[in-house]
């Protein structure tokens, strides 16, 4: 027994970047990789409200977004992408939010879903997110590939899911900060181990034995049924390294208290500062609710009755004015997680900001017309991000779908043209990375 | 893909089947009718896509050719299968009892997909083997209405639940025989009873190993702990249904867990193991004993009361935030309440009643907490056993734990129990409401009675099609109050129970809750659609057209005397259960 517990306990004793090679690798890299967040509301926004006057670089910030200029040389906003939903029908909302993050249509030949209102039946959306793109790609190192938090997120529904891992398979966000904090920073069961490096053993060779259990004899399991049980040993595999590394390397986040309504969306920014801080992953996304249809009240804004969603439909002055205060609002939420980025120190001494490009975006440009010729998007990024800041790009004839290569792009996959089976266009956004 | 209304997960037949009720006349049937599909299957129909919600509703109702019934879908929310060649090979078919084209009660083979354990499997069987008490944080799917973990996989959420669990377990299980070396017992007992087979070679190397390496610098005990909390996070305990033989069906030790789980609750017994062990549940005789003994042994209880419990959705009952009404009665009560249906359908099942008796019969097994709901209604009390006032309280629609929950806080609601009668007795599920439309009833005032209220849906077509059955259903059981006792008047409005609603193509007019009883007790469609229910249970998916003929059967047995038992035992004895997951042959 003495090789095997050498062999298992050998990290311990060495230094704590040997024991997290996500760490190590990060340390070695003479600037460090950068990171990518996805970042979604829903319905839209008011462009009257949103659009901001002046040129590509001296403009003035408007109504909407006015709490976004303490971060002005940190953000590029985009005014004209169109979205192709890429389908003849269009259920508003609905079939758009699978093209969000994957460039490619709701699948229209399947009848998992219906809606009677529109006597259609549709399925999962058929692209794989960004993101996930991402992560296959360079195969990190980090213990999630990636992270995907949101609030208010509902049950299975392709209006209520944007991260697809392929066509067809969504990741389920973390979608109460409680429970996000507990699955990615939660302490462990004190099973009287007197020592951090026999419970480091414990736990490793606990979850390696139930590991290996998944390699067992289940052969004539289905390709559907065998693929939930990679998923599971996938699951039990992040959670080993995320449970090894939290606990020594990082600032851990507090555990979140007072959780309402109004705060959850902070307290998940604090989640996110954390969990790029501690390096769990590279690459997160975040999403504020569904797309189909948001009808939460936000009585703080004075949004207290009718729902975002069926005021969203409405097109008089008055109810302009509530929604611009919902989106001002989301503004300040989004603002309140750059401040909390900025201020996360990074290994290397700059800050978590600094080397993350975050992407804001919606399910559609404006929402009482379920218009999808100008879906806002905010990109924001510190110096290392790979993001040229403070302009504001008024574009024309571009898809969506040139962000997401841009995402590709600031992470390093640079052999993508096209992203999407809606894409007609070619490259990233022009100018927008160094 | 456009939708015809008839799309369906569910197959749906189409008889109508005559009815002779006693005081009563009229016919029942599906809501789905042949020809259905053909008058709304092309892309000709009617409306087209249409944004509003009223005009697509009216498009499906003159699809279906003035049938009245509105359209059928399947019971699982956002599920709705059919589509193109559901349509034409499935509920196209003119296919109703006694006209079945089914050819076999056989299943064609794989249907079941790999299940997790439920999480009240996993702690039953954790407090049954380990005697530990503890909450797994780790949620349910649900299929249906039954909670069946059969597609989503483990998430970085659900593996730190498991973890958190089998930590905390390894923590509190006392285990006496680890005072000293205990690797022979943990691999060969706790090993047997938590993965319900022995432990495979490389599994005992593996766990005796784990075990090694703890004990070198630890306790006995404590390497027993980290060999438990192993095991409570390993496939081969939290996945079922793990051997499938060359014929598709599971073998004698995965059959067995799937048996007690079902049954029981949770994992199975040492009895049963060694039944396992021995090849004693390879013939139909030998698995009909068996499944006879693991549902007449009291352990039954747990099984039933998942079954009963999630079939009539009682956990409505336990929500404070909706139902403050409820929760002020106190823990007790609502415990109470929420036992007595199950204790009601066990009465029955040990007394080898029919079916037909689930819905007529006046004697409950109750607690001396719901004495004060059922006032005079109790007539004679015998131990735990009450005869009810059968004028008032006849079949378990009528228990108030079933009408309690099918009520809204301080206010009945006819809808929820009209619905939930032709969901869950009827199979026959009303499509949610359209969107857009708006479902906002008048206010309470002073005066007007729930059913005046409700007076609403009538008025508009859009509503009237699915609300007339639904609403129709729940008007003969208003006399049973939200918290499910009897009155007379509702807001000062003396109640009127009689009633008269379409089902299917029929109208049919009972006048109260007893008189609903005997119009269901006496209904094929009843006694084939709770033989789904079970059979939905049992497999943790919905069943396909494929066992229209293992339904029609069990139905027949279940109108016969032992019928409940019977269709039950048929059941899990069939082909269909006993076949295991895998790759479509």
């Amino acid at each position: 027994m003495t090789t095997r517990r050498r062999l298992l306990t050998g990290g311990a004793a060495a230094s704590a970047l040997a024991l997290f090679p996500w760490l190590e690798q990060r340390a070695k890299a003479a600037a460090l990789p950068p990171r990518l967040l996805l970042y979604y509301t829903p319905h839209g926004t008011i462009w009257d409200q949103f659009r901001c006057a002046g040129g590509e670089t001296g403009f003035t910030f408007s109504p909407i977004l006015t709490s976004l200029e303490k971060h002005r040389d940190k953000v590029v906003i985009v005014d004209g992408l169109k979205m192709d939903n890429g389908t003849d029908y269009y259920i508003p909302h609905t079939y758009t939010m699978p093209v969000v993050w994957t460039g490619s249509p709701i699948d229209t030949d399947s009848s998992t879903f219906c809606r009677d209102d529109h006597m259609q039946c549709f399925g999962w959306g058929t692209g794989t997110s960004v993101d996930q793109t991402i992560a296959q790609r360079l195969a990190p190192t980090t213990p999630y590939p990636t992270i995907e938090l949101g609030y208010q997120c509902g049950n299975l529904h392709p209006a209520k899911r944007m991260i697809y891992t392929s066509p067809g398979n969504t990741k389920n966000p973390l979608d109460d900060p409680a429970a996000a904090f507990k699955t990615l920073f939660g302490g462990d069961v004190d099973l009287g181990d007197a020592a951090a490096a026999r419970a480091e053993l414990r736990r490793k060779s606990v979850l390696d034995t139930a590991l290996a259990d998944f390699a067992s004899h289940r052969a004539k399991l289905s390709t559907t049924d065998q693929s939930r049980l990679d998923t599971h040993a996938d699951s039990i595999r992040s959670l080993e390294k995320s449970l090894m590394g939290s606990s020594a390397v990082c600032t851990k986040p507090t555990a979140p208290t007072d959780i309402t309504a109004e705060t959850a969306i902070d307290r998940q920014s604090d989640l996110i500062a954390g969990i790029f801080g501690c390096g769990l992953t590279r690459i997160a996304s975040f999403q504020l609710r569904i797309a189909d249809n948001d009808n939460s009240l936000y009585p703080w804004v004075g949004l207290d009755e009718g729902g975002h969603h069926t005021l969203s439909h409405e097109n008089d002055s008055a109810t302009f004015a509530t929604l611009a205060k919902l989106y001002t609002w989301y503004t300040e939420r989004f603002v309140y997680l750059l401040d909390r980025l900025a201020a996360t120190p990074d290994v290397d001494g700059t800050s978590v900001l600094d080397n993350t490009l975050i992407i804001w975006t919606s399910e559609l440009g404006t929402g009482w017309t379920h218009s999808l010729d100008n879906v806002p998007f905010i990109l924001a990024g510190g110096a290392n991000s790979g993001l040229r800041g403070g302009r504001y790009l008024k574009v024309t004839n571009a898809l969506t779908n040139r962000v997401l290569v841009t995402a590709l792009e600031a992470m390093g996959i640079t052999d993508v043209e096209k992203y999407g089976t809606t894409d007609t266009g070619s490259g990233g956004l022009t100018g927008v990375l160094t | 893909m456009r939708r015809g209304p008839s799309a369906s997960t569910t197959p749906l037949r189409a008889a109508v089947v005559a009815l002779a009720v006693a005081g009563c006349t009229g016919t029942i049937t599906d809501n789905t009718m042949p020809g259905a599909e053909s008058g709304v299957g092309g892309s000709g129909t009617a409306a087209g896509p249409a944004k509003g919600g009223g005009s697509g509703t009216g498009a499906q109702n003159s699809g279906n050719g003035g049938s009245g019934g509105g359209s059928a879908s399947g019971d699982g929310g956002n599920a709705a299968g059919g589509g193109t060649t559901g349509g034409s090979a499935g509920s196209g078919a003119a296919a109703g009892t006694g006209t079945n084209t089914c050819t076999s009660t056989a299943s064609p083979g794989a249907p079941v997909p790999l299940r997790r354990l439920t999480a009240t499997q996993v702690e039953r069987t954790i407090a049954d083997v380990l005697g530990v008490t503890q909450k797994l944080d780790v949620e349910d799917e649900r299929i249906g209405t039954y909670r069946s973990n059969i597609s989503a996989s483990v998430d970085a959420a659900s593996a730190r639940g498991y973890y958190d669990f089998a930590g905390a377990v390894a923590k509190a299980a006392k285990l006496s025989e680890c005072a000293s070396d205990c690797s022979a017992w943990l691999l060969d007992e706790i090993g047997l009873r938590l993965f319900r087979r022995p432990l495979l070679d490389a599994e005992r190397t593996r766990y005796g190993a784990l075990y090694e390496l703890a004990v070198e610098d630890g306790t006995t005990t404590e390497a027993a702990a980290w060999v438990v909390e192993a095991m409570l996070q390993s496939p081969s305990f939290l996945y079922t249904d793990e051997v499938v033989k060359a014929d598709g069906t599971l073998d004698d030790y995965a059959l067995a867990g799937r048996l007690s789980l079902l049954l029981w609750g949770r994992n199975p017994d040492a009895t049963l193991l060694a039944h396992a062990k021995n090849g004693e549940l390879s013939t139909p005789a030998e698995l009909e004993a068996e499944v006879t003994r693991l549902l007449s042994d009291p352990e039954s209880e747990e099984g039933i009361r998942e079954f009963v419990d999630q079939w009539l959705d009682l956990a409505r009952l336990d929500d404070p935030d909706t139902r403050p009404d409820v929760a002020e009665l106190g823990a007790a009560t609502v415990q109470a309440l929420r036992d007595e249906p199950v204790q009601y359908f066990r009465r029955l099942l040990g007394n080898g009643a029919a079916l037909s008796e689930l819905l007529t019969s006046s004697t409950s097994v109750t607690s001396s907490d719901l004495t004060k709901l059922y006032g005079d209604d109790i007539l004679k009390t015998s131990g735990t056993t009450v005869e009810l006032d059968p004028q008032h309280r006849a079949g378990i629609l009528s228990l108030p734990g079933v009408t309690a929950a099918l009520s809204h806080a301080r206010r009945t609601s006819p809808t929820l129990r009209g619905k939930a009668v032709l969901t869950g007795l009827l199979c026959t599920p009303p499509e949610p409401p359209p969107a857009n439309v708006n479902t906002t009833l008048p206010e309470v005032s002073t005066g007007v009675s729930t059913r005046e209220r409700l007076e609403a849906h009538m008025s508009s077509s859009a509503c009237r099609g699915c609300h007339a059955p639904m609403d129709g259903i729940g008007f003969s059981l208003e006399k049973l109050d939200w918290l499910g006792r009897t009155r007379t008047d509702d807001n000062g409005v003396t109640i009127d129970d009689s009633s008269t609603f379409p089902l299917g193509d029929d109208e049919v007019t009972v006048k109260g809750a007893v008189e609903l009883g005997t119009l269901l007790a006496s209904s094929p469609e009843v006694a084939a659609c709770v033989s789904r229910q079970w059979l939905r249970y049992s497999l943790g998916v919905t069943e396909t057209h494929d066992a229209d003929c293992l339904v029609n059967e069990l139905a027949t047995d279940a109108q016969g005397s032992e019928g409940l038992e019977q269709m039950m035992v048929k059941a899990l004895t069939s082909d269909w259960f006993r076949r295991g997951p895998g790759a479509t042959p």
